[in-house]
């Protein structure tokens, strides 16, 4: 019933709508016709040719209007007024180049505020973390004792917590400092930030390197070899993204002459296995 | 500019003298018998009621417009019977279906109003 009712109407909007000239001759002749019998009926009838035309036209209750009622049912009168405005403003606008300017400024400014405004929410809030079950993820806060709470936790607690976890199912920390080097070895000396984790933070976030092993426990254990992991960006500019850089030897140097004994060591040579790091992770390098 | 809008797509023909909605009805029934054109339309319902029905020349085309843009009847131009260009109506399948779905609608009004207009004064 619906697909038929658009059989008929659909073709007759658009040629209302694109063959406007076509369908308002149509109307013209229709009601020429009209008249033109009326005419001849009213001639029959005794009226001279002039007093017949007057009548058949007073008969119509003015053609105009009657044409302007024939449009109306054309349903598309609200396209071509749309039609219209639209180029009536169009030129409007042109006339008045410098207040279009402005128009046109403060639009781009906002579309682009909000633009950029929603990029961040989304990127921020919208979007769910880029791992494998996000919702599974939570950040675990320390509390102060002065008070406050969410507070950072320190290293030998989060051994703590980890030894005696029965809530998560892994337990993961980073540093909440950036750890700055000096990257030396071949190549300009660098200035790199890194951070120090616990062995199984990227199994907590279950992501794998792109090349090599990554962390384990086992790393955790003094008298192992360092072990590196690059963020694919510093992979990607300082190693030219090469192939074969896993088990290669780097060297970064800690800044600071002191450092706490867990740390100890980090700063020296790091020998063992060079791993790059997803560009998932984004750490900065 | 665009407050007339539900009334535009929603407008009615409405004769001075008929009741609301009714000259859509009468239109169909004629075009169910024959394709007609306008002129043609317009004498046939003086012909068929004995002149009671005088459907001014001026809301007939209106009518005409929207039956055809309901897509209840279809025009087609033809050489008329004084062999001149006019254009035609044609009752269209849907348009069928709505004839008889106000018909029925005018056979349960009128009957309602008879019996109203034929109660007995105490």
């Amino acid at each position: 019933m619906r697909l038929e009712h658009w059989f008929y109407t659909v073709p007759l909007r658009l040629r209302s709508l694109f063959r406007r000239g076509q369908v308002e001759a149509e109307l013209d002749e229709e009601l020429r016709y009209h008249l033109e019998r009326q005419i001849e009926v009213n001639t029959a009838a005794g009226m001279s040719v002039e007093e017949a035309r007057y009548a058949a036209l007073r008969a119509m209750h003015g053609l105009d209007q009657r044409k302007e009622e024939c449009r109306d049912m054309r349903r598309v009168r609200f396209i071509e007024d749309l039609w219209q405005d639209f180029r009536f403003s169009v030129r409007s606008l042109l006339k008045r180049p410098g207040f279009t300017a402005i128009i046109l400024i403060a639009l781009a400014l906002g579309i682009g505020a909000n633009t950029a405004i929603f990029s961040l929410v989304n990127a921020v809030i919208l979007q769910p973390l880029p791992y494998p079950d996000p919702d599974r993820l939570v950040w675990v806060y320390g509390n102060l004792r002065n008070g406050g709470n969410r507070g950072s936790v320190g290293p030998l607690e989060v051994l703590d917590y980890r030894s005696q976890n029965k809530t998560f199912e892994q337990f993961a920390a980073s540093s909440t400092t950036i750890l700055p080097m000096n990257f030396t070895g071949s190549g300009e000396p660098e200035r790199i930030t890194s951070s120090a984790i616990t062995g199984n933070y990227f199994d907590t976030f279950r992501v794998r390197p792109a090349l090599g092993r990554g962390f384990s426990l086992e790393n955790e254990k003094t008298g192992q070899d360092h072990v590196t992991v690059l963020s694919h960006g510093f992979w990607q500019t300082r190693f030219g993204g090469d192939p074969n850089i896993v088990n290669k030897t780097i060297h970064p140097q800690r800044q600071s002459l002191r450092s706490s004994r867990r740390d100890a060591g980090r700063g020296g040579p790091a020998t063992g296995c060079a791993v790059v790091g997803t560009a998932k992770l984004r750490l900065r390098s | 500019m665009y407050t007339s809008l539900g009334n535009r797509w929603r407008a009615m023909s409405k004769p001075t003298d008929l009741v609301q909605g009714t000259l859509d009805l009468l239109i169909l029934k004629i075009l169910a018998l024959e394709p007609l054109h306008g002129w043609a339309i317009g004498q046939r319902l003086k012909q068929v009621s004995d002149d009671t029905l005088q459907v001014s020349d001026g809301s007939l085309y209106p009518a005409l417009h929207k039956l055809e843009q309901e897509g209840w009847i279809k025009a087609e131009w033809k050489p008329s019977e004084n062999n001149r260009r006019a254009k035609f109506y044609t009752l269209t399948r849907t348009g069928r279906k709505e004839l008889e779905r106000e018909a029925a609608n005018w056979n349960r009004l009128s009957t309602a109003i008879s019996l109203v207009v034929q109660l007995k004064e105490a």
